[in-house]
């Protein structure tokens, strides 16, 4: 198909649209605006819903009401407002609702900035929101993999009935490039939604009810363990990274979204010189790719993390090391996008160095 | 012997025992929602959203689907099911901690935007489920577990009166505040949601009934007694009538 | 070229980029860069180069904020219209919300017969592939600055994936708008990697890449 010169916002908001989207309730914050302002226009056009809501607390809700009565719903913020919105996606979570939340990071903590960042990592990985779970979370690397990974997360929300969240830095956000819109994606098989209180009891011959209250302790434990048997399902399945020039490396950088567009950038000038240096990337930031750090070759002795925050997401590859290589670590933060001689000379520290 | 139905249940209501205190008006409120939804045949398209406080739990006594809210967001659950189901009837019961304190953007927004959902308020002046604090509704001088000395105005402002404060909200289109101390006035609180609920299947948009209830439990006083009290005290700061009536062509209140 | 150069079109459509091109290339006295509505890739991102190449950069009233999302515009951006001795190309945002914010100068504009007003369209942005696209688009950016657009810009690209077919494709569509109008093509910008002999309508400029990271 033919391709198309497209800015990262505008992309996931097409992407969201050609995805099945029935609605999306939003807010306006920098770097996101461009998802608002594109389905405020296209939503109508293909008689879907937009609504502009009062606060990210009030959007999130709506989405939780939209898909408890069934619908394929939509939000998308930047960090501070994803904070906010945390409150709705434990709810949505402990109903077992479906929905995609896009996420395109700015730097913080507090009102922080407008600039690419990759702070919200704990948050987005550790649930976020009060209580015991997960999200299934996408951090694409180009404007391609976010449309289709936006598409296909329709899907996945709906197969697991649970929030799926595309987590973009700003740069992604904000980035053009050229993108096949209509590129095929995994689609899967998916029942009716038969437990959607979509206000047709007198139809179905019986009440829906869509709640995450349990006051039995009992009760609420076999909930919570219904949902682990989920979030294992998850990292059975999902884990999805990307492998670059691993075969003989020494180092291997660890690194997703734009960092790892840096870091490739790094990798094939020093691979040019010879220097034998490769990346695991996460696409999911979790389920963590642990696959990926299972069979490595020989030759590594280090990985190195990159990260446009302080050190979150090395936390896990220090979980997934279990002690067998030296690990190392840089990072910038608060949008301070690191150039790709910056990554050059972290590499340049660990090659050659002790096994 | 012949017999004849002179009384019975509310197919409205699901057939168990309600959660609520002996001599709450709970009781009598969702008594009166569930005949007005089976009455005028919108049990098979209801959704109800449950809201946090004591009626934390009227998702199980509702006879339609419900869905349960986080504290306060229950106009934007609301939204958000109307919005995607244009067919259905929608509506809220929330109480005055849910509605007038934590969910104060959520109900004005909601009005504002004119949706078309119908909100069941009960206002009793106090927090019940977390153990009688203060609310925004408590009057000057009622003494709550937050208010061990009753509200004083330098500390807490006066109490809020969500009618009319909506009132002013130009979006809203019904607007009433009832009470059910007595039979003369159950019959008219029910004759409101009668009103509320046909603004709704008529799509013309935000209607509110707010009713003055009791708190016996933790007023601290005999059922009886917090119905006369609700009438010498709340009602008087709190006066019935229809606050705003945009069906008519009135969108001034 | 004449005195002001005012860049105008769809977000994405390579305003920026051609922007610092064109002060660079033309020697021109200032860029002004009046975006509100793109928060990164901005030509102020890269005022060191404008200033290194003798070109004064006017953006916000906040000095060097590269990073706000805050709209406000500097007051010494009407300089250029009304001294007569200042060269200068604009840098509006995107869309006709970041047209609009023209009508903010308008009683500045002593010489409307010194600016050109020009839209940069990019055909392989869907919001701009067709020719009556790019004609409502025309309409709606001079109906939200009050001022008519004089020229277009043939930018289609796919970035690094251009080829000289893409720019071809592109000339007929927004021809095809022009003739419509009555606005003419005032330039074509090429991708400096296509090292093309080929001409396009009107003046051939080659366009390097300033915002863009290398990486991206």
């Amino acid at each position: 198909m033919a391709k198309v010169l497209m800015k990262g916002n505008e992309a996931m908001a097409l992407a969201a649209i050609k995805g099945g989207c029935d609605a999306f309730f939003g807010y306006p914050i920098t770097p996101q605006n461009e998802i608002p302002e594109y389905l405020s226009y296209h939503m109508e056009e293909n008689n879907r819903i937009f609504v502009q809501a009062e606060s990210e607390v009030a959007a999130i809700n709506m989405v939780y009401g939209a898909a408890g009565s069934g619908a394929r719903v939509l939000t998308s913020s930047s960090s501070p407002g994803i904070a906010l919105k945390q409150e709705g996606i434990s709810y949505i979570v402990g109903s077992e609702l479906p929905c995609v939340i896009i996420n395109v990071m700015r730097g913080g903590p507090g009102l922080g900035g407008i600039q690419p960042s990759q702070g919200d990592y704990n948050q987005i990985t550790r649930g976020g929101g009060n209580g015991d779970y997960h999200l299934i979370a996408f951090a694409p690397e180009t404007l391609q993999e976010t449309v289709d990974v936006v598409k296909e997360s329709f899907d996945l929300a709906d197969y697991y009935r649970n929030p799926v969240m595309i987590a973009v830095d700003g740069l992604i956000g904000q980035m053009m490039e050229p993108v096949d819109m209509d590129k095929e994606i995994p689609q899967k098989d998916l029942p009716a939604k038969t437990w959607a209180a979509t206000g047709e009891s007198g139809k179905r011959g019986s009440r829906n009810k869509i709640v995450s209250l349990h006051l039995d302790p009992y009760d609420l434990e076999k909930h919570n363990l219904k949902l682990k048997e989920k979030y294992d399902k998850m990292v059975e399945n999902e884990q999805r990274y990307e492998m670059i020039s691993i075969e003989d490396a020494e180092v291997v950088i660890v690194a997703y979204g734009s960092m790892a567009r840096i870091a490739r950038s790094a990798v094939k000038a020093l691979r040019e010189e010879g220097v034998k240096v490769g990346i695991i990337r996460p696409i999911t930031i979790w389920p963590f790719p642990e696959k990926a750090f299972e069979n490595l070759p020989e030759s590594v002795h280090t990985l190195l993390t990159l990260e446009m925050s302080l050190g979150q997401m090395h936390q896990d590859v220090k979980i997934v090391n279990q002690g067998r290589y030296n690990l190392a670590f840089y990072g910038r933060a608060g949008g301070v996008v690191p150039e790709t001689d910056e990554i050059i000379e972290q590499v340049r520290k660990y090659v050659g160095g002790n096994k | 012997m012949k017999t004849q139905t002179v009384y019975k249940p509310t197919d409205g209501l699901v057939k168990r025992d309600l959660s609520y205190c002996p001599g709450c008006t709970h009781g009598v409120i969702h008594k009166l929602v569930g005949e007005v939804l089976e009455e005028k045949g919108l049990l098979d398209t209801g959704v109800g959203v449950a809201s946090v406080g004591c009626s934390v739990m009227s998702y199980e006594f509702f006879n339609c689907d419900m869905q349960q809210a986080a504290h306060g967001r229950a106009p934007a659950v609301a939204t958000g099911i109307k919005r995607v189901r244009p067919e259905s009837t929608v509506f809220t019961y929330q109480g005055d901690g849910d509605l007038a304190s934590i969910g104060m953007a959520e109900i004005v927004h909601a009005a504002h935007r004119g949706e078309n959902i119908t909100v069941i308020f009960v206002n009793n002046a106090i927090y019940g489920m977390t153990g009688g604090q203060m609310a925004p509704t408590t009057l000057i001088d009622q003494k709550t577990s937050t208010s061990p000395r009753g509200r004083k105005q330098k500390d807490a402002g006066l109490p809020l009166r969500m009618s009319e404060l909506l009132a002013t909200v130009p979006g809203a289109t019904y607007l009433e505040r009832v009470s059910v101390h007595d039979p003369k006035h159950i019959r008219k609180a029910k004759k409101a949601l009668e009103k509320a609920f046909e603004v709704q299947t008529q799509k013309q948009g935000f209607s509110m009934i707010e009713f003055v209830s009791t708190c016996p439990v933790n007023w601290g006083m005999t059922p009886q007694d917090s119905l006369e009290w609700a009438v010498d005290n709340l009602i008087p700061y709190y006066p019935l009538g229809v606050y705003k009536d945009a069906t008519k062509g009135d969108d001034n209140g | 070229m004449k005195r002001i150069t005012i860049l105008t079109g769809h977000y994405g459509s390579g305003k920026s980029e051609i922007a610092v091109n064109l002060a660079i290339q033309e020697n021109l006295n200032c860029l002004i860069d009046l975006d509100i509505i793109n928060p990164y890739f901005r030509s102020r991102s890269v005022r060191g180069l404008l200033e290194s190449n003798g070109v004064e950069l006017i953006e916000s009233t906040i000095e060097n904020a590269a990073g706000s999302d805050l709209p406000f515009i500097s007051s010494k951006g009407s300089r250029p219209f009304v001294n007569r001795d200042l060269s200068a190309v604009y840098d509006l945002g995107g869309t006709k919300h970041g047209a609009k914010v023209m009508m903010q100068f308008r009683d500045f504009i002593k010489y409307p017969e010194d600016i050109d007003f020009l839209v940069v369209v990019n055909i392989y942005r869907p919001e701009t592939d067709r020719a009556n696209k790019i004609i409502k688009m025309i309409e709606e950016l001079e109906a939200s600055s009050q001022i008519r657009v004089t020229g277009l810009i043939n930018n289609s690209n796919l970035m690094e994936y251009t080829d000289e077919s893409m720019i071809e494709a592109g000339e007929q569509i927004i021809q095809e708008a022009s003739q419509l109008t009555g606005v003419p093509i005032v330039y074509t910008f090429i991708e400096e990697h296509l090292k093309t002999t080929k001409t396009f309508a009107g003046e051939n400029i080659i366009l390097t890449r300033h915002l863009a990271k290398k990486w991206l």
